[in-house]
């Protein structure tokens, strides 16, 4: 097994532990898209859970997403770049934001 | 010299970035841990990274260039009270103020009795003599395989049953990242990337061989010495044998023209040469030499025409983004306002999106 293998499952087993996160958001949550914008941000309601959060994405990638609750100022700050599980359900939900989903996969 | 190689991966042992969370926890559970590992291969920097994110203040103590009484303190006769005092070194009046993380390092590494049984009360009851420690204190310790052609002494086996004791192995990606972030030659980096565990770690009766330890160290050398000296100075950090090795890869490294391919001068063919050697050479150069270019708007997209290109798949990708991220975060950044990148960046997250539901 080359270096290039090991990291392959590494990665995978990680980014696995992201889409199932995601998925239960997905399952879980309601998520709504405002139609109005917030000074260039699309603001999308993550609603349905015991606290209601906010995911912050602009469009053209010139601010990181961000999302209100306390997991991606602390934990996931610290070791997923700050990419919750409600911020990748939006980004994997909206493919024309998915492109920002990267970095929590670097 | 015969060269001995030890079985890299025990079951048991795991990667630091697995060890991390874990260790973590058991510390944070009030449990001693033992963490054994061969030489070189991160378990004091694991330390360092704990006591930062538990907000402790690291207390390093290699046991083996220890008196016990450093460790245990000595007794003084109070002739005023007719009785003996304990007066406990200076560390013991810090484990004992403030939360810290007591890190004893080099833990089996020819101790003596005497050793042993001041350990014993730091592990087991987490004071010396009446000096209690803070209740948040917490204590790892770390040692080396019996079979590392290290010293190692056999711990008695009340002392061991008092720690969770978990096993550290090179981990090749854990590296990586880590040498992103601190200052490693990039051409180790490559060189490393492309063949694995077995040039990352392969330890050996010689006295120098490679570690990960001895890999920064070469780095180092690296960085400082001249092209006619170099094969020599890196050969004192990691033993002929690699150095060899290590230097033949140097040779296609080299061949790179980063500059030339951001100016768009230059295209390489992956399709032709598609040997992961070199793809891996070309990845690291021209991450390498944007970590300190300074790249006009005009040549951003030939970046993202570099690490497009036909024969490079998404997990060379990653590895190319993941370096401009960490050595060249502004860069980075610049690349988002362009649609290719943002178009790259969706396919790469579609094939992690549809290797999750495959």
């Amino acid at each position: 097994m080359d270096a290039n293998t090991v990291e392959s499952f590494d990665l995978k087993a990680r980014d696995d532990r992201f889409f199932r996160a995601a998925e239960s958001v997905l399952k879980t949550y309601k998520i709504t898209r405002r139609k109005t914008r917030d000074q260039g941000f699309v603001i999308f309601d993550i609603t349905g859970g015991t606290q209601d959060y906010e995911v912050r994405v602009h469009p053209q990638w010139l601010h990181n997403p961000h999302c209100s609750c306390p997991d991606a100022a602390q934990s996931a700050k610290m070791n997923t770049r700050g990419y919750c599980k409600h911020l990748v359900a939006v980004l994997l939900s909206n493919e024309e934001f998915r492109c920002q989903l990267l970095e929590a996969f670097l | 010299m015969s060269t001995r190689k030890r079985e890299l991966t025990p079951p048991s042992a795991y990667s630091y970035d697995q060890l991390f969370p874990l260790i973590r926890c058991t510390l944070d559970a009030g449990i001693s841990v033992l963490l054994l590992g061969s030489p070189g291969i991160g378990k004091s920097t694991l330390a360092v990274e704990l006591a930062k994110i538990m907000h402790k203040t690291l207390i390093d103590i290699r046991l083996a260039q220890k008196d016990p009484a450093e460790l245990g303190g000595v007794y003084f006769p109070n002739r005023e009270k007719q009785m003996l005092e304990l007066f406990p070194p200076a560390w013991v009046k810090r484990a004992c103020e403030e939360p810290c993380l007591v890190f004893l390092d080099e833990f089996n590494a020819a101790i003596t009795k005497l050793h042993q049984a001041a350990a014993y009360q730091i592990v087991l009851e987490k004071r010396i003599g009446e000096f209690q420690f803070h209740p948040d204190t917490v204590v790892l310790a770390a040692g080396n395989h019996e079979d590392d052609n290290a010293i190692v002494t056999p711990l008695s086996s009340a002392l061991c049953n008092r720690f969770a004791h978990f096993e550290m192995r090179p981990d090749v990606a854990t590296w990586l990242k880590w040498a992103a972030g601190h200052d490693i030659h990039e051409n180790i980096m490559a060189f490393i990337q492309t063949y694995g565990e077995e040039v990352l770690f392969s330890a050996s009766d010689t006295h120098s061989f490679p570690t990960p330890r001895s890999w920064e160290m070469a780095s180092r050398v690296m960085r400082r010495v001249d092209e006619d000296d170099l094969k020599r100075g890196i050969t004192a950090c990691i033993g002929m044998p690699m150095a060899d090795r290590f230097c033949k890869y140097l040779e296609i490294y080299r061949k790179v023209k980063a500059a030339e391919i951001i100016a768009g001068k230059v295209k390489l063919d992956f399709c032709k040469q598609a040997e992961p050697s070199f793809i891996y050479a070309a990845i690291f150069a021209v991450a390498s030499y944007l970590s300190n270019a300074t790249v006009p708007d005009e040549h951003l997209d030939n970046i993202v025409s570099f690490i497009a290109s036909p024969g490079i798949g998404p997990e060379y990708q990653i590895l190319f983004f993941r370096q401009l991220h960490s050595r060249a975060a502004n860069l980075f950044d610049r690349l988002k306002a362009l649609p290719e990148f943002r178009n790259l960046a969706g396919k790469i997250v579609n094939l992690r999106a549809s290797l999750y539901l495959s």
